[in-house]
């Protein structure tokens, strides 16, 4: 049951918004208690890996909800997406198996943490677009470019570390696998938005559903590429 | 067709491009039994020997990231041109280090397309193998730990021969590979049963420090640029390629 609270949390904080609060302080607290019980930061499978976007998610819209009107909107917004990653985590059966010796490296855990950092600004960025689109707003897009950029800045990180684990680990920095391929579609996509924002035919309401549609791509490599596909990255 | 290569307008039609053929790429190399020796195959060498039916499209891929590569560079150098007399000169740089940086990144993949290589073996141990340079490695223990019938901790001491009959000893395990004239040696798997023996991994590629500098490079200008966005207060300006 206490696997649900952080879910139950954020969907009550649709009501009453101290809610979020205690719903990350919980949320917390179980991915603390994970850690400890396994004895290194529970990032390996579906279950972790949701648990820990649905936190990432919650944490990172906490600096933008101050920052403009809609901000409401935006809140309730985040809380429904933390809650769904968090009920998704929370359905899936979390893995206790002894890591293999090819993930325990540090390499391992700052590649997976600065991914799913990145997921998250990713989502806010999405939250923030679909919040212009209802209202529009030259701030709300300003927000929305800000988190992408941030995202961006994070998943490169991220894909650099990758590169430089898969290095020591496999004898090269590139693989020819589904994973690597949409990783590079999701930076691509990224890199398209941030170009694409230079034309003036595209600000307004096309850069940021350009932006929302980054977020689909997230959500394949992520989840498609690891359920539906046989990479290095399978769960 | 200078005003063409340099604008920002091709860069955004080449990065759609580009993701169209990594779209197809990526759905259809799971379907074909040609793409298994991908990662194992230098690219260019694979592609000398793989039906066009199924490589067609990193052959776009390769031209499409050769227009790109040109691109950034004449965009980047006109950039830095018209706003050079500008006050906002790390505004100005920051991007120009990324395309640095994804340049560096460009020419680590040639590299690695045209002279890597990655070999297996299985060494058992008191034998060895011979490396293309002439030095010999054999193996001269494993160790494994088993827990809950899952392997959690392998490696392996292995010892390099040179032709001048020196020697150097050096342990390998996951994550922790040995080099030898720029070849790594990676272990891949141990057994005890029915003799000791280690799969290994013999691993060359040149692309490996150029991508390391790209990344770098990239990073550094990504991250200077997000700094300098995030203290603007005002809507970002849309002129700072």
């Amino acid at each position: 049951m206490t696997v649900f609270l952080p879910a139950m949390l954020y969907l009550s904080s649709l009501l009453w918004r101290p809610l979020f609060h205690a719903a990350i302080i919980a949320q917390v607290a179980y991915v603390l208690s994970r850690g400890i019980a396994l004895g290194r930061l529970p990032l390996v499978g579906l279950h972790d890996t949701l648990t820990f976007l649905s936190l990432a998610t919650a944490v990172f819209s906490l600096p933008f909800q101050r920052s403009f009107k809609a901000q409401r909107r935006f809140l309730k917004s985040a809380a429904l997406l933390a809650a769904v990653f968090a009920i998704l985590g929370a359905l899936a059966s979390p893995s206790s198996s002894p890591l293999p010796p090819v993930l325990k490296t540090y390499w391992f855990e700052v590649h997976v943490v600065l991914s799913f950092f990145s997921y998250a600004l990713f989502g806010i960025g999405a939250i923030l677009g679909a919040v212009y689109l209802l209202s529009p707003d030259p701030d709300t897009e300003a927000l929305q470019y800000k988190a992408i950029l941030t995202g961006y800045l994070i998943f490169s990180l991220s894909m650099v570390f990758g590169g430089i684990w898969a290095f020591l680990a496999w004898g090269t920095y590139w693989l020819w696998t589904p994973k690597e391929l949409w990783t590079t579609l999701l930076w691509l996509t990224y890199t398209l938005y941030l170009h694409l924002r230079f034309r003036p035919w595209w600000t307004g309401r096309r850069i940021v559903m350009t932006g929302i549609a980054g977020y689909f791509v997230v959500l394949f490599t992520y989840l498609g590429v690891g359920l539906l596909m046989k990479s290095s990255h399978s769960f | 067709m200078y005003s063409i290569l340099k604008s920002i307008r091709t860069t955004n039609f080449l990065l759609a491009a580009l993701m169209g053929l990594l779209v197809y790429g990526a759905v259809a190399m799971p379907l074909s039994p040609s793409f298994r020796s991908l990662s194992s195959t230098a690219l260019f060498d694979w592609m000398k020997t793989a039906p066009l039916t199924a490589s067609w499209w990193l052959y776009g891929c390769v031209a499409v990231l050769f227009l790109l590569a040109v691109n950034t560079v004449l965009c980047s150098i006109e950039s830095v041109l018209r706003k050079r007399k500008g006050r906002q000169w790390l505004l100005t740089t920051s991007p120009q280090v990324i395309h640095a940086g994804f340049c560096f990144i460009l020419v680590a993949h040639l590299l690695s397309s045209y002279g890597s290589f990655h070999k297996h073996a299985v060494l058992y141990e008191g034998y060895g193998a011979r490396m293309e340079s002439g030095v010999r490695v054999h193996l001269k223990e494993v160790k494994s730990r088993v827990e809950s019938g899952h392997v959690t901790d392998m490696k392996a001491t292995v010892v390099y021969t040179y032709p001048d009959g020196s020697t150097k000893e050096a342990t390998v395990s996951p994550n922790n590979p040995a080099f030898v004239d720029g070849t790594g040696l990676y272990l891949k798997r141990v057994t005890t049963d029915p003799v000791p023996a280690a799969l290994v991994l013999f691993s060359y590629d040149p692309g490996a420090l150029p991508a390391l500098i790209g990344g770098v490079l990239f990073i550094t200008g990504i991250l200077t640029l997000v700094v300098l966005k995030l203290q603007d207060k005002d809507r970002p300006a849309a002129d700072t390629a």
